[in-house]
């Protein structure tokens, strides 16, 4: 006889059971009761239940082993307990008062109980055969969820694994590509060196006089006046070179990855000057030549040199100088269309606003009483506003986007060779450096860097949904084809606006694909604003030429015409169209001043009557929107049915023009 | 006696649970217990067969488990037969009663011995005769 093959009492507290177990284990309703009873452990009612230890062993291992849930565990672990007891102790009551087995009974029950891990199998099975429908039907769904959970975390760890493991290779170098097609042209026939050489001298003498951003639209009458004369005067050789390069036909600037070392010190003065921070560090770029981040300086540096043409031809008007201002116009205008030989929104975008801002100035001297253009000047000016864009009307070039994306994709994703590959963390790094430089550089401070854990997580995460580098591409084609074949046509003419194309729509309404899509969603929402602006220079190139011609004729019959229809042929060939309806655009003499007009989104001609708003303020904004959107707005949307009731004014843009025109007085004006 | 061969056992177990159960309710081990005295030995069921063999019956309806505390004051689980249970008895022993006859008749009374601590002797000596000696 032998009392230690039975668990003593204490073996409640010799099993470690923390009230964590305790609590796990014990039934709702004895937690509401206020007593962890743990009752729905088997571990704890077996390990209590008095018998010897090779029976307690074997209970636990067979009941484990059965793999079931709690409750049959339980239930299961109850009856052999009771199986035991009754073959160990036959009848006798209390288990800690009865006769002791020998060791050797012990084994023999154990033995006779038969293999556990078998015993577990076959108890398994037919434990599982008595659960109801539900309970097999609910443990299918949980052992489903379990086993799509255990898939699920595979996959994440193999594509964990991956997206570290793989490398992005770049096969192609866009921007040597570009810089060939770029600096093809001959050298007598581009105008970047040139540009070049005068630069400096303009960009010292802005950074010499800090007033000079204000000097654009300075006025006889401003005590800037003469400070802008003098300096002109002081740049008046860097001025005839500018208009002398403006006249080549290409601009050739290449795209660079590094600041231009014969201009960055002059960049640099000009910048701190005016508060600008520090430029981005060129290792950020040479580390990451990405095509749509390069930093393109020459668009900046032609900007100063437009604004110093455009200066120049607003000194002209005020001075009365015909020549001058055609010369200005003329430079100002071909670097407009210079600025367009490379095909990037952003240099087309740039293009757009240089021609819009030769209109504004040839709408500044147009309105002048005593003009001082001759027909000769006004000729000349003609044929240089014709010259922007394509006949039809300006275009938009966006091939050297996809070549962007393209470049993007080849230095974040893998490549397998065939055109295809994942998103990788060397990638992400590459991308997220960039982007974070780029932003700081933008946003004038910098941006939090992120770490390599913080890389290492948010690229996992996007590289779960991202779509593979071949479908990102074929979206972006097909999101370049829906925009194309909607917008690359007149406005008149455009289906539907960008939110109601399908891949638009997608990326906006829906989360997963913006993720999924997420470099060319970013795209998306620029095409629109490319095609709406190129709209708007046509639609400012074909009003100036009316205007010009306008003048002409007054010029030469001393009052404006009736019809536009007398300025043809002998002023214009035809009448540029309205770009809401394609019919020619509207004109009307008010009050002995000829307004051209758009009749606007409502589509109704209200004879040049203007847009109002509550405060007596003209409307002369023009809603670049399709035909189908106006509609909608014009049927559902009353708030801005008020911006449609009436007709835009094209030519000339100008509040007190159109009030006189209009023959209305403001008190106080 | 030596206990049979177990894909025999596979067959004839659950009616020999069955069969017990029918005068009364037992507890798992009364069952083992009396399957191995009342036999002789020669149905004596491995313990570990038993209580997968009662949840295979009680998962089809045929026997019904309570949890009942003895007088011994120990907490068993007590078995019953079910009426579908009684049903299936019937079925049950009306077919062995032919295989029975049928094994009688090929001269195999061992075999027919063997069994005669399940079912009446009445039963089987309608069918085996004196020949069958039980």
């Amino acid at each position: 006889m032998s009392t230690s093959n039975r668990e003593s009492p204490e073996v409640a507290t010799l099993y470690k059971w923390s009230w964590r177990d305790r609590l796990w284990h014990t039934p709702l309703r004895d937690i509401l009761k206020g007593n962890l009873s743990g009752a729905r452990d088997f571990q704890y009612s077996v390990r209590t239940s008095g018998l010897p230890k090779s029976a307690i062993n074997t209970i636990v291992k067979t009941v484990c082993a059965t793999r079931l849930s709690r409750n049959e565990k339980i239930e299961v672990s109850r009856e052999l307990v009771a199986h035991f007891q009754d073959a160990l102790y036959g009848r006798q009551n209390d288990p800690l008062q009865r006769t002791e087995c020998s060791q050797a009974e012990v084994e023999r029950v154990v033995h006779e109980f038969g293999n556990p891990t078998a015993v577990a199998k076959l108890i398994r099975a037919n434990m599982i055969r008595k659960r109801s429908l539900l309970t097999r039907i609910a443990h299918a769904v949980f052992q489903g969820v379990g086993v799509f959970i255990m898939l699920a975390f595979l996959v994440l760890v193999i594509q964990f694994i991956r997206y570290v493991v793989s490398e992005p290779r770049v096969s192609r170098d866009f921007i040597v590509e570009h810089n060939n097609a770029i600096l093809q042209a001959p050298n007598d026939a581009v105008a970047w060196p040139r540009y070049k050489q005068i630069l400096p001298a303009a960009l010292m003498d802005i950074a010499n006089d800090p007033e000079w951003p204000d000097y654009a639209g300075v006025l006889p009458t401003s005590p800037h006046w003469p400070a802008q004369l003098a300096q002109l005067q002081r740049l008046a050789p860097e001025i005839a070179a500018i208009r002398q390069a403006a006249q080549l036909p290409t601009l050739g600037a290449p795209l660079l990855l590094v600041s231009d070392p014969d201009l960055a010190p002059y960049r640099m003065q000009d910048k701190n000057e005016s508060g600008f921070s520090q430029p981005a560090k060129v290792q950020d770029y040479e580390t990451t030549p990405l095509l749509f981040l390069i930093p393109d300086e020459p668009m900046s540096d032609i900007r100063v040199l437009a604004r110093l043409i455009g200066a120049d031809a607003h000194a002209a008007i005020f001075e009365k100088d015909g020549n001058r201002f055609v010369a200005d116009l003329e430079a100002m205008i071909g670097m407009a269309k210079q600025t367009r030989d490379a095909p990037f929104r952003m240099r087309q975008l740039q293009s757009a606003l240089m021609y819009q801002h030769a209109t504004q100035l040839m709408t500044t001297a147009l309105k002048s009483e005593a003009s001082f253009l001759s027909d000769t000047h006004l000729l000349a000016l003609d044929s240089a506003f014709a010259s922007f864009g394509e006949r039809e009307r300006v275009r938009v070039n966006l091939s050297g986007e996809r070549d962007s994306i393209v470049d993007l994709l080849q230095h974040v994703y893998s490549d397998n060779g065939q055109g295809d590959g994942h998103l990788t963390f060397q990638g992400w790094q590459t991308i997220t450096r960039a982007m974070n430089s780029h932003t700081s550089r933008l946003a004038l401070r910098s941006s939090p860097q992120l770490g390599t854990a913080d890389m290492l997580a948010s690229g996992a995460m996007l590289n779960l949904v991202s779509a593979g580098r071949k479908q990102m591409l074929d979206k972006f084609d097909q999101v370049a084809a829906e925009f194309a074949k909607n917008y690359d046509r007149p406005l008149w003419e455009w289906d539907a606006e960008s939110e109601d194309l399908p891949s638009v729509k997608q990326c906006e309404e829906s989360m997963l694909t913006s993720l999924r899509y997420s470099w060319v969603c970013i795209y998306c929402a620029a095409y629109t604003s490319d095609y709406h602006t190129a709209e708007v220079a046509t639609q400012a190139r074909d009003t100036m030429r009316v205007a010009i011609a306008l003048a002409r004729y007054r010029l030469a019959h001393n009052a404006f015409p009736a019809s536009l229809d007398s300025l043809i042929p002998t002023y214009l060939d035809r009448i540029g169209p309205d770009r809401i309806d394609g019919k020619p655009i509207r004109y009307i003499v008010k009050c002995g001043k000829p307004l051209l007009y758009s009749i606007g989104m409502d589509r109704i001609d209200n004879g040049g009557r203007t847009i109002r708003l509550e405060d007596g303020k003209v409307w002369s904004y023009q809603k670049w929107i399709s035909q189908e959107l106006a509609n909608r707005v014009l049927k559902t949307q009353q708030p801005l049915r008020s911006d449609f009731d009436g007709d835009v004014i094209l030519w000339p843009r100008d509040e007190s023009y159109i009030n006189e025109a209009e023959n209305i007085v403001f008190e106080g004006s | 006696m030596d206990r049979i061969d177990r894909d025999l056992m596979r067959g004839v177990g659950p009616l020999a649970v069955l069969s017990l159960l029918a005068s009364r309710e037992m507890y798992g081990y009364e069952l083992i217990d009396a399957l191995a005295v009342r036999s002789d030995g020669t149905l004596g069921m491995g313990q570990a067969t038993l209580y997968p063999m009662l949840y295979n019956l009680e998962s089809k309806g045929l026997v019904a488990g309570r949890w009942a505390t003895a007088e011994s004051g120990r907490e068993r689980k007590y078995y019953r037969l079910t009426s579908k249970g009684r049903k299936k008895l019937a079925q049950d022993t009306q077919q062995w009663e032919q295989v029975v006859a049928a094994m009688s008749a090929l001269g195999v009374h061992a075999f027919v011995r063997a069994l005669g601590w399940v079912w009446p002797r009445t039963h089987i000596q309608a069918h085996v005769g004196s020949a069958g000696a039980l």
